[in-house]
Parts: C-alpha cells; structure tokens; sequence
C-alpha cells in the first residue's frame, strides 16, 4: 500500500467536501452548537437555579465535586459530565458519516466513481484512502470542537466554578477524546463507507446516518439518568465495544468491497 | 504484438432477483492492431460497456483472457491501468475541484508530481485549447469543454492505450466534430484507440476497423469495406449519363453474367455486380461504343449504418 495515495484520495475527497456548501454548512453548524451554544447555555443559565442545598449536597457526593466549588457551579459539572460528553460524541460520529456518506456515494451519484476506479490503485488503496478522507477531518474537528468547548465552559462559567478547569482537569475527558471519539470516527467511517459502496447516491447513504445517533441518546439518557455514566471505566466499556464492532466492519469491509462490487452496483 | 488481445472473453452476471444468469459477453474473440483506431458497435445491452470494463481491469472476466499490450487484465490489472486512459461515457471528472486540480489529482498516481505535472498541464491544455479554463471549475464547463478536459484527464500520462465508450453521446455537433478531430489527431500520434459507440457515422468516420457485437456475442469483425463485401451480395456502380441508354445497350448488359440487375432512372444508371473492379471498365466500354456519353461513375459504398442495420435485422429476424 503507497501511503502518498491514500493521503491524495484523503486531501482531493477534503477539498471536495470544502467546496460543497450543502456538504460544510452542517459540518460547521454541528460542532458550533454543541461545542460553543450549548456550553454557554449550560455555563450561563444553570446557576441560576442550582436547586436546594439537598440536592447539591447528593449532586456533590455522586459526582465528586469538591466542597470549594460554588453552588452554582455544581449544576454546570454535573451537566457537562451527564449531557455534555455524550452529546460531545455526536460530532465524530455525524462528521465522519457526512463525508463518508459523500466519499463513494457520492462519486456514484456524480458519477466520477469509473474514472477514479480505473486509476492504478490497490483495492486496499481506494478503500483506506477513503476511510482517511472521512477520519481525518472528523478527528481534527472533533479535537478542536474540544477544544472550544472546554474553554467556552470555563470563561462563561468562570464565576462559578472557583479556582477549578473544568473538563481539562478530568482525566475521563481526556480519554474521551483520545481513545472513543477516535473508535467512534472509525467505526463510523466504515459503517458509512460500506454503506455508501452499496446505496446508488449520498441521500439513501445519509438515511442510513441515523443509526449512529441511536447508540449516542442511550448514552445521554443514560447520563442523565445516571444509570451509566461516561466515567473512565465507562468510557472504556464503551469504547471497547465500538472498537470490536470497528474491528468487525473493517473485517467486512476487506472482504465485501472491491472494484466489481463498486461497478455493479453502479448498474 | 497486438495491443489488445481478446481470446474466448466471457462475463456472466447473475440476477438475483430473476435468479437468471446474463451472459454479458459470450465468447468473443478479436484483437487491435498497435496504433489502430477500433470501433466497437452494438445495441444498448449488446455488452459493449462490460467489455470495455473488463479490458480496464474494473471487472473480471468468468472464462477466457485479454491483454493489453502484452499485460494480462486479470493478473496484471495494475499494469494495464497504469498504460491505458479510458474516457468514460460521463466525462468523469470532479465538479468541485477546478481543472487543474483535477489533472493534477489524476496525474499524481502515474508518478507526475511537482513542476513535471505543472508543465504536462500546461502543454496538455494549450493542445486542446483549454488553457484559460486552468483554475475554474469543471462543474462550471460546458458539455463540449466537459469532454474536453476529460479528454485532458485521459491523455495527461501519456497512455499508449485509450478507452472511449461514447465519446459524443450527448455533445452538440460542432463539439462532436472536435472531438472527433482530437481522436484523428490521436492516431497521427500512434495511439491504438478502441472506441465504444453507437454513433455509426462517427465510427465509420474515424475507425479503421469494426466490430458489431450483440447479445454478448461478436457478430462481424473487419474494415466497412470487408463487412460490405461480407454482408451484401452485390456491390452498386452508378453512371451518370450525357444521354438515356438505348434500350439494346441496356438489354446487352443485363444478358452478362457478371452484371446481376440493373436500375434506370432517366440517364442515371445502377448496376448491381459482384466484382466492381473487373465489371466497371466493361460497361464504360459498352456504353461509349454505343456511343453514350459517361459523365461519372460512382461506386456506391454501403455505409455502416447499412450493414449494422443489416446485421441487426438478421438477428432479430427483421425486427429492427
């Protein structure tokens, strides 16, 4: 496998993408509401009714919080960690599923797919070069969606969250990012490369785009709930298992995609 | 050895919800000539495109084998893609990238990179006369420019090999004729060019040789000439007269063996033989000696369209 091609299948599939405005428009909207809208809202609106000193008192205890975070600031931790970090999780998934969902969909629907198929590349070549089109994009928005949202948390809430960092501090964020949003990315990606090898155009490949969120609301009502929550033992519970169903779908993907397959289904 | 080599090529698909086999391409046989120019003809259906692909290396064949320039299209379909371009019936490149980043996409996996691809670039597209559209959008083109840069997309690694299947499907008719010029103008270059139509005029125009194929199977092979000979009985000599024939000049020429009808229309004369060569001579002959004056003499070719229709109405026992 050359790496260099997989990488000019990668940058060509990106900057078609980027010149898709249907395509970048929820790309951008996506991560700007769950990384900067929500965290403000979370970070503005929940201390001013932090609930009786009962429930912060229990709050404090299932959660850890220290004594020196003020009242107000209690909500925002709990918030953040039960919704936030789940609802985090949509942007690698939906990321990665809009541009796969574009990558070979896409090529059959503007039917490109013959002139790309006949360039002197491996099966293999086309299929991780396309994989990487999707992952990457998703990991590098996904990180610095992150990003902005940590701080968007921190300076909004600021005045009620004490001396403390919240979500740089925590451990568990961390391992959120560095190891489920990038199983989530790559089991997405796959799930929607396969997908998109199968569908004829990008709509019927995006219909199929909902089955990611699926698993992400169980998780949020799970956190809310406090039935599960994304802790580092959950996060590598979950992570663990979407890493088995990534390993699965690549396995399938080696086997069931190749030119034929593609050029088929093109008739 | 011959640039492309077909040998008992078959491709069956399986349709699942018929649960019938399609045989695609059934057995066929041909080959073309370095620097050829192979027209390839048949019905929607007829398994021209599944040829092509399967020449391409995109599908593999169920029984027999083909080569391109001595590369097997199974075993070394890495290398037949690397040496052929194969312009596909929808122009096949990106809407959303410009023309240059789209040559220069195509051109980085045949190992053209850097300054070498800014220059192939840019002699490619002086060539065909796209040199202002460099940086705009080939989503913004028209259908004509569209078929150009795909033809710039073809063409930018230099393959000895090329792949048309409908070049001018859809095109306007000054744009069919330039591209169809920078096919003739291919040929000049030494490019073997197999091309997959079913614009008979346009195949007859450019290609040195024919294969008519239908229902997976090839039909006829050979240059218009051949299959002309092949297919109709008789070949047609038309002469136009200063003055109508007497009917005894007439009656003499239809009494020769080798004349086998005869069509008058005023001091237009058809005579239908099968050897014009030896017979044209003879009637001028006769005609002048019965003092009649011969102002042309014609032979009229059977066109493509003739002996496809032909061809095709004996298959589908004279239904087409």
């Amino acid at each position: 496998m050359n790496a260099r091609n997989l990488f000019r299948i990668a940058k060509k599939d990106w900057i078609e993408v980027r010149n898709n405005k249907e395509l970048l428009l929820p790309l951008l909207l996506l991560p700007i509401l769950l990384s900067v809208v929500l965290p403000l809202i979370f970070a503005l609106v929940l201390p001013l009714d932090p609930g009786t000193p009962e429930d912060i008192s229990n709050l404090r205890f299932i959660f850890g919080i220290l004594d020196d975070v003020p009242d107000g600031g209690v909500m925002i931790i709990v918030m953040t960690n039960s919704m936030l970090k789940p609802y985090l999780l949509i942007i690698p998934t939906m990321v990665a599923m809009i541009i796969a969902s574009d990558s070979i969909a896409g090529e059959k629907e503007r039917k490109t797919i013959e002139s790309f198929l006949v360039l002197p590349l491996s099966d293999r070549e086309i299929f991780v070069g396309k994989v990487l089109g999707a992952l990457i994009p998703s990991l590098a928005i996904s990180w610095v969606s992150f990003f902005i949202m940590g701080f968007t948390l921190n300076i909004a809430g600021r005045p009620n969250l004490g001396n403390h960092l919240i979500v740089f501090e925590d451990a568990s964020w961390w391992l959120l990012n560095s190891v489920l949003v990038t199983i989530l990315s790559f089991m997405s990606t796959l799930f929607m490369v396969l997908i998109s090898a199968i569908v004829k155009n990008v709509k019927a490949a995006q219909q199929y785009s909902a089955l990611g969120v699926i698993p992400i609301i169980g998780l949020v009502i799970s956190g809310v709930s406090q039935f599960f929550l994304l802790d580092v033992g959950g996060i590598l519970i979950v992570s663990g298992i979407l890493g088995a169903v990534a390993i699965a779908l690549a396995y399938l993907s080696t086997k069931r995609l190749n030119r034929e397959k593609l050029i088929l289904a093109l008739d | 050895m011959n640039a492309i080599q077909v040998e008992n090529l078959a491709k069956i698909f399986v349709d699942k919800k018929q649960q019938r086999e399609i045989h695609a391409v059934d057995g066929i046989t041909f080959s073309v000539a370095p620097g050829e120019i192979f027209g390839f003809l048949g019905p929607n259906g007829a398994g021209k495109t599944t040829t092509i692909r399967v020449l391409a290396g995109l599908l593999k064949p169920n029984s027999g084998c083909a080569w391109v320039l001595g590369h097997d299209v199974v075993e070394e379909a890495g290398e037949v893609r690397k040496n052929i371009g194969f312009l596909t019936e929808n122009h096949g490149n990106y809407e959303n990238l410009t023309l240059e980043q789209n040559l220069t996409f195509f051109a980085s996996f045949y190992g053209i990179e850097g300054k070498e691809s800014q220059a192939h670039i840019t002699e490619i597209l002086e060539k065909l006369g796209l040199s202002d559209r460099r940086q705009q959008k080939v989503g913004k083109f028209s259908k004509g420019l569209k078929q150009r840069a795909a033809l710039a997309r073809v063409l930018i690694h230099n393959p000895s090999v090329l792949f048309f299947d409908e070049p001018t499907s859809g095109l306007d008719p000054v744009a069919a004729v330039q591209v169809r010029e920078l096919i003739l103008g291919l040929k000049e270059k030494h490019r073997t060019i197999f091309i997959n139509s079913h614009n008979l005029e346009e195949v007859q125009k450019v290609c040195d040789r024919v294969a008519i194929i239908d229902a997976g199977k090839l039909k006829r092979i050979g240059t218009a000439q051949d299959l002309s000979k092949q297919l109709f009985e008789t070949q047609v000599v038309v002469c136009r007269l200063k003055q109508v024939p007497s009917s005894a000049i007439i009656a003499e020429l239809r009494n020769r063996r080798d004349i086998k009808n005869i069509r008058e229309n005023g001091p237009v004369v058809e005579f239908f033989v099968d050897d014009p060569d030896a017979v044209t001579p003879e009637i001028v002959r006769l005609l002048v000696r019965d003092g009649v004056d011969v102002i042309e003499v014609t032979r009229q070719q059977h066109t493509l369209e003739d002996i496809y229709l032909k061809l095709m109405r004996t298959t589908t026992g004279g239904s087409a």
